[in-house]
């Protein structure tokens, strides 16, 4: 199972829960499994100003992006620079 | 809106006569009248030294300058520096020692370094930086640029005795 | 001889475009002449925070010379939470419109009302002044502490938390229990004034909207695929119909990625069949483009005895200026990022006040961030008796530390810079004398990736044509080139690139990030082997071979040998040019650490502060040309030390700026500074080919903490905001 860290901000809707393990092939896929048993949390995951990082890399496929089972998935500020 | 007036002027080791508003500042028209546009404008008040020209024997910020205050004038550009394809020694010295990044400062520095050059043919850093510190450049730090003003003057000149 | 593994990589050739640009033909933005142009000039609002009650054009657009007049109400009906997607960030279309003309408000000083094309920039200026505006002014509100107290005027309705827009917060491991285990805890608090990017070249644009529908964008921008895609979101356009042609650029640090003027020139030429150019003055730039946020930032850090950080606070908050996007993310990610800390809390305020809409600039939100934890380090340093870059060292992050907002490091070149840092000759020489202090700081970016393409095309003579779309701004041409040239085993100089138009080439994200030299980079060597490819096999057409290699520059196939300019002459009879093309959008931009040490000397009179020496260090992975790395390096230095020692946005309690000039807004000159040596430090990236890391931002965050850290040693106190200008100095 492949464990998705949950942003601090989000935390609050969660219990205090800061990762989740959930089962897929992508990132498209564990949220779905994790919508399943959190109705909506998706919506605060992806965000404009989030970036999606699978192990440690910010993936330019986001939810496309295939995982393993022991992957790590992120959702971090996404940033564009000077 | 004033008449123009014609002012006659030598650019470049060229005569030339072109029609401005009195208004007009030199750098404008040099620009937008005479098509020079290698003389920049970095922001019309005299700060920043991208618009530098030699004006008769000194070197001027164009953008304080009006059109017809150049009437018989004999004017250099940036576009007047290299003779014919061979580049001035100065101009060489900036690509060699890559003292230009974005460029858009390069040709006033390249006018007033020229102008120094003539006056201390062997410039101290002191003396370099004191004289270009009329002309802004905002990504080298002026290293590079320091660097190239010296090496041109050991070309121009040769080493100091 | 060196046993460098590169021909072509590491050497410094002139650059492609240099002629051009010593001789003045190279052509900016504002050198663009057209047929028929005509000259545009906008009206800028002289409140901070005021209602627009009435706005009457009429005798501007009657005046005689006067082509076209527009105000928001010419932008084409949208719905007003529509987001616009530039694939480098997103942004409501209501925020982006808002900045480009206001309505119903002006949110800052300087903020755009109305535009006006005539004849010429003169009579545009007149025409600009007969615009009538009845403006109700509100109460304003000018730094984020402010505009986070109760009842501070309200810049938009709807945001997050009042003036808030945006709240950040990045946890890990405990922080009670670390700052217990700390026998040393330093708490200080930080503002930062406004800054401005400074490039020397003012914003410009000049359109044409064609009869068949079609606009045509002359301008100086970072990304001419971002400029194509907001003016066509501004215009409510398909992407196809815009075509932007990026025009030399005389700077931008990241402020020349918004678009300001290119959609009024577009609604501008729409009105008036013709070309509309428009080009800032120096006080448009300072007051109507984004500056970089101000800011307060509070930070606490715990350290234990062994000078191992036990807990680490940091409490950010910025002024995005009149819309949201304070860069305080960025901030939040950086502000511990050096470092190895297991217990943190971070919180970060992205707060909207009365200031122009804030832009990137180099590292955008990490200077002030690394201002307090650098100097928080400094102090503990002191404290504990440790040299402080040996905290430092003990302290630093390496792959696989864990950073507070989640992910783990990959290769990263903290220690290396540090290490190089300690052994350099300056950090060794003594100081000259009294009143002179050396201060030490090191500083850490991503850098990204982004999309890029590149097309080469070989030429009978064996050399290339390079086409590209990322404009240069600091010799990219070349570090590119060269990159094709290794490949290709031929001279920097017989590749000729080209940056063209948005019509001409696959999209390419900005110039910026620094993320050029690393993914047009990429692009480039991509392509560069699809040549190889194709050329392998025209090889081996014409030696009837199964098997051709290709190495150092030579095909060969058993006793066959051909160099890449003989195969390259031989094309036409082997089957037909040979075009290699690529498009990448890459992971692993890997980060960039970069370090300063400068001397410093205070005169105790007058508070004025010499700089004396000046050493920046900084991972470049592999440095491509090294003199444009080095020239990176000097110029982020320069604008860290303005930033540090002079420069600020000096707002009256109406919101203007009073500094609007380069006379008062006071940029480092040529006697400001001293040589500022550098030291290129190459741990290479495993994201690319090459090893690239970008270089072209880590280099301005050192600066303002390493400049405080000097002045403590050179006065005995220590400053908490900045700039420290002679009169911060004689006041403490
Ligand atoms: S444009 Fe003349 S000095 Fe700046
Ligand atoms: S090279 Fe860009 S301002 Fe000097």
């Amino acid at each position: 199972m492949a464990t998705v860290f949950i942003p601090t901000v989000v935390r609050p809707r969660l219990n205090g829960l800061a990762q989740l393990e959930a089962t897929g092939s992508t990132v498209g896929e564990l949220l779905i499994d994790l919508e399943t048993r959190y109705p909506g949390l998706s919506q605060h995951l992806l965000r404009p100003n989030l970036a999606i990082s699978v192990d440690d890399e910010v993936t330019p496929l986001g939810v496309l992006e295939p995982v393993r089972p022991d992957s790590e998935v992120h959702f971090i500020a996404a940033i564009s620079g000077g | 809106m004033a008449p123009k007036v014609q002012v006659q002027t030598t650019i470049n080791n060229e005569p030339v006569q072109f029609l401005c508003e009195p208004r007009q500042s030199l750098l404008e028209c040099l620009r937008d009248v005479v098509g020079l546009t290698g003389t920049k404008e970095g922001c019309g008040d005299g700060n920043c030294g991208s618009c530098t020209i030699k004006l008769g024997d000194r070197i001027v910020t164009s953008c304080l300058v009006l059109g017809v205050e150049a009437e018989g004038e004999t004017i250099t550009t940036i576009e007047g520096l290299a003779h014919g394809n061979t580049l001035h020694p100065l101009q060489k010295a900036f690509l060699e020692h890559a003292a230009l990044q974005c460029g858009i400062c390069t040709p006033g520095f390249l006018i007033a370094a020229d102008a120094l050059l003539q006056k201390h043919p062997h410039p101290t850093e002191d003396q370099t930086r004191f004289w270009l510190s009329n002309n802004l450049c905002r990504c080298t730090g002026y290293d590079k640029i320091i660097r190239a003003v010296q090496a041109a003057a050991v070309e121009i000149h040769g080493a100091p005795q | 001889m060196s046993v460098t593994p590169y021909n072509v990589l590491g050497t410094r050739p002139i650059r492609h475009d240099g002629a051009d640009k010593v001789t003045g033909r190279a052509l900016y933005g504002a050198d663009l002449q057209l047929a028929r142009m005509v000259h545009g000039a906008i009206l800028r609002s002289p409140h901070a925070h005021a209602r627009i009650l009435r706005l009457d054009t009429s005798k501007a657009a009657a005046l005689p010379g006067v082509f076209a007049v527009v105000t928001a109400a010419d932008f084409p009906p949208a719905a007003a939470d529509k987001i616009v997607d530039f694939g480098e960030g997103d942004m409501l279309l209501s925020s982006l419109r808002g900045n480009i003309l206001a309505s119903g408000k002006v949110l800052y000083s300087g903020h755009a009302v109305a535009a006006v094309a005539a004849v010429n920039a003169h009579v545009a200026a007149e025409a600009v002044a007969l615009i009538e505006v009845d403006y109700e002014p509100l109460p304003c509100v000018l730094t984020a502490p402010a505009a986070m107290a109760p009842g501070a005027p309200l810049l938009h309705e709807g945001l997050a938390n009042g003036n808030v827009a945006e709240y950040i917060r990045h946890e890990i491991g405990d922080l009670t229990a670390g700052f217990a285990a700390a026998t040393v805890i330093v708490e200080r608090e930080f503002d930062t004034a406004t800054v401005h990017q400074g490039y020397i070249e003012p914003q410009n644009a000049t359109a044409f909207w064609s009869s068949d529908g079609r606009v045509h964008i002359w301008c100086s921008t970072q990304g001419s695929f971002v400029a194509r895609d907001a003016t066509a979101a501004v215009l409510d356009l398909p992407v196809s119909q815009v075509k932007v042609t990026p025009m030399e650029i005389g700077g931008g640090f990241g402020g020349k990625i918004n678009v300001y003027l290119e959609p009024v020139a577009a609604l501008l030429s729409k009105k008036s069949g013709r070309p509309v150019k428009i080009v800032m003055s120096r006080r448009d730039v300072f007051t109507g483009t984004g500056p970089t946020p101000g800011s307060r930032v509070r930070v606490k850090i715990g350290v234990d005895t062994a000078g191992k950080i036990t807990a680490a606070q940091a409490w950010l908050a910025y002024e995005a200026g009149a819309y949201p996007g304070a860069m305080v993310g960025p901030g939040a990610m950086t502000v511990f990022a050096c470092y190895d800390i297991e217990n943190v809390l971070i919180e970060g305020f992205d707060v909207v006040v009365n200031k122009p809409s804030t832009a990137a600039y180099r590292a955008p939100g990490a200077p002030n961030a690394a201002l307090a934890t650098e100097t928080i380090l400094d102090e503990i340093a002191e404290k504990l008796g440790i040299d402080p870059l040996e905290l430092r060292l003990r302290n630093a992050a390496k792959e696989g530390t864990r950073r507070a907002d989640g992910p783990r490091y990959k290769r990263i070149g903290c220690v290396e810079v540090i290490e190089a840092m300690h052994a350099s000759a300056h950090y060794n020489a003594p100081l000259p004398g009294p009143h002179c202090g050396r201060g030490v700081a090191i500083g850490y970016w991503f850098n990204i990736g982004l999309p890029s393409s590149a097309t080469l095309s070989v030429n009978a003579d064996g050399t290339v044509n390079l086409i590209e779309g990322s404009t240069d701004i600091g010799g990219s041409r070349t570090s590119l080139s060269m990159q094709a040239a290794e490949v290709l085993g031929i001279r920097a100089e017989d590749v000729h690139p080209t940056i063209v138009d948005t019509d001409s080439v696959g999209y390419t994200g900005v110039t910026g990030g620094s993320r050029t030299t690393f993914a047009t980079g990429l692009a480039v060597y991509e392509a560069a082997q699809d040549v190889v490819t194709q050329m392998k096999a025209r090889a081996a057409t014409l030696w009837t071979a199964e098997e051709v290699d290709f190495s150092g520059g030579i095909f060969s196939s058993g006793p066959n040998t051909l160099t890449f300019a003989q195969l390259a002459a031989q094309l036409g009879a082997t089957g037909g040019p040979v075009v290699g093309s690529a498009a990448v959008n890459p992971r692993g931009a890997g980060g960039s650490v970069a370090g300063l040490i400068i001397d410093l000397k205070v005169d105790p009179e007058t508070g004025k502060t010499d700089v004396l020496r000046v050493t920046s260090v900084q991972d470049a992975g592999k440095a491509i040309h090294p003199a444009y790395v080095e020239g990176q390096m000097q110029g982020g230095t320069a604008q860290g030390i303005g930033w540090a020692l002079n420069e600020e946005y000096f707002m009256d309690a109406s919101g203007d700026m009073r500094n609007s000039s380069y006379l008062d807004y006071r940029m480092p000159t040529a006697l400001d500074l001293p040589m500022i040596d550098t030291i290129i430090v190459e741990v290479p990236n495993p994201g690319h080919p090459f090893g690239v890391r970008g270089v072209g931002e880590a280099n301005i965050i050192p600066p303002l903490p390493a400049v405080a850290n000097a002045l403590y040693r050179a006065i005995g106190r220590r400053l908490n905001s900045v700039p420290m200008n002679p009169a911060t100095i004689l006041n403490l």
